[in-house]
């Protein structure tokens, strides 16, 4: 693992709704190509944690880098550039419900880059073939289970060739098996292709089997369970 | 009388808030889209959104829009056509079907049937979309949703409501003097001319301002509403039902506004 660069770093974060204190002071680093698994309880804001570190919610105060930059304070529009190197997959992949498969995987492709619509589409089947979902292209998905759905959140934050994907709870709803196959392809993505990874999760044990360090949120501090989260490197 | 002061005081405030929001998104769609027609990517993309809208607020609502216009087109002909003359008043029936239907009923009606269909659609799909995360999972993806959401309904619903009273006016004037053709005895040609007679190029330009109006006026409150939407399902058709009057409400006033400014 390379320790010298920092994908993502979160300094002195504090962050809270309507005047309560969610998290206090946290700070975090991520290295390039490692996977960091957080782990919370339901209700201690580790999906809201996620949300902070790609600028959906704003800290009420402290730094959070990616890639070296400071995203509170960059523009609307810088932000979107950043975001064109980050992936994000959500509980039940967060696809659009009126796009099939294939539109979705390939919906930042048709937004962000002038690729003709052949090239688009030999990318975006890639993708679905890379994540074992070859076959579905033209569902919609309602008509897909949990595994899908994921699957196809995470081949379409794979499209753009991110080099940080963040899961949020990715095996919740997902058999044993099912959370294992996920887990290879999370190790395999970083095996091959370098991209760090920042898994949420309420599965310690999934944690544990997928994660090269661990934290967890508890009382809106980050504590270490395998590794050293502050001063790494 | 403290609480109704309050009450009042607290509505007015929120109106403001809600107002100034909207006027944001609005400058928000349009300043997204105007900074990145120069980068080119996405355009594609957006256009098949804006194709979509103009398809379902245009030409789906076509069948209701021709039923409408020819039923109320006969009712304003027969009426005028049949009481005017017992007062003498043959030669304002041109003047009183451009007035009624060009600059008023045209218009407000085609409004009407768009923020029911379209209106009502636009915030529950922005609602759905925030209620499941989609809208998360856009701009996560670095997509502006001012842009690949807000601005294409709102350039949709401008171009459909303004064929849509067009058409709507075609349909009242024509259509609806064939279905009244069973009583009346005033001959076509006579009844074009006094319309034509009646009708001015400051009619047609003051309506099709309206429509302009009116088609952003549903495109951005519909939207505004349906992404107030935050994490319940329930607060769906409230949002619906919120973007539907308020857009009712807000037509109305610009109607009266314009009937006042230009006509008074």
């Amino acid at each position: 693992m390379e320790q010298s660069s920092i994908t993502l770093s979160i300094e002195n974060v504090t962050f809270g709704f309507n005047g309560k204190e969610l998290f206090k002071g946290i700070d975090l680093r991520v290295f390039q190509g490692e996977i960091f698994a957080i782990v919370g309880t339901s209700g201690s804001g580790t999906s809201t944690f996620l949300k902070l570190c790609v600028g959906l919610l704003k800290p009420w105060q402290g730094v959070i880098g990616i890639n070296g930059i400071d995203i509170t304070t960059v523009s609307f529009q810088q932000l979107n550039k950043i975001r064109l190197r980050i992936g994000f997959v959500f509980q039940d992949g967060g696809l659009i419900s009126n796009m099939t498969l294939l539109d979705n995987v390939a919906l930042p492709l048709r937004y962000h880059t002038a690729l003709h619509e052949e090239a688009v589409m030999g990318i975006a089947e890639r993708r679905l073939s890379l994540v074992e979902i070859s076959g579905y292209e033209e569902y919609f998905p309602a008509q897909l289970s949990m595994e899908c759905k994921t699957r196809a959140g995470l081949a379409r934050a794979l499209v753009l060739d991110p080099n940080l994907i963040f899961y949020d709870e990715p095996t919740a709803g997902l058999d044993e098996d099912k959370s294992d196959s996920l887990l290879r392809l999370i190790k395999r993505l970083r095996d091959e292709s370098g991209v760090t990874s920042v898994v949420v999760s309420h599965d310690m044990d999934f944690a544990a089997r997928t994660a090269d360090r661990i934290a967890v949120i508890e009382d809106g501090r980050m504590k270490m369970v395998r590794g050293r989260v502050k001063g790494e490197g | 009388m403290s609480t109704l002061t309050g009450w009042v005081g607290n509505r007015f405030l929120s109106i403001l808030h809600d107002t100034n929001k909207i006027c944001d998104l609005l400058y928000l769609s349009l300043r997204d889209t105007f900074i990145s027609i120069r980068k080119w990517h996405g355009n594609r993309l957006i256009f098949q959104v804006l194709q979509k809208q103009i398809l379902f607020t245009g030409v789906d609502a076509l069948p209701i829009i021709s039923i409408i216009s020819l039923l109320l087109g006969a009712i304003v002909i027969t009426q005028s056509t049949t009481q005017l003359p017992m007062i003498g008043g043959e030669d304002f029936i041109g003047k009183v079907i451009v007035l009624v239907i060009i600059r008023e009923l045209g218009p407000l009606v085609t409004a009407m049937v768009v923020i029911a269909r379209s209106g009502s659609a636009i915030a529950t799909e922005l609602g759905i979309m925030s209620v499941n995360k989609e809208i998360e999972a856009l701009e996560v993806m670095g997509i502006s949703i001012t842009r690949f959401l807000i601005f294409p309904r709102i350039i949709g619903s401008l171009i459909a409501i303004l064929c849509l009273s067009v058409y709507f006016d075609i349909m009242a004037i024509l259509g609806g003097f064939i279905i009244s053709k069973i009583q009346l005895v005033t001959p076509f040609d006579v009844y074009i001319y006094r319309i034509s007679l009646a009708l001015n190029p400051g009619d047609i330009g003051i309506s099709l301002m309206k429509c302009a109006v009116f088609g952003v006026i549903i495109a951005i409150l519909s939207s505004y509403h349906g992404l107030k939407v935050k994490c319940c399902s329930t607060e769906v058709p409230q949002a619906t039902t919120r973007a539907i009057v308020s857009s009712i409400v807000v037509c109305f006033l610009f109607n009266s506004a314009v009937t006042i400014i230009f006509y008074i």
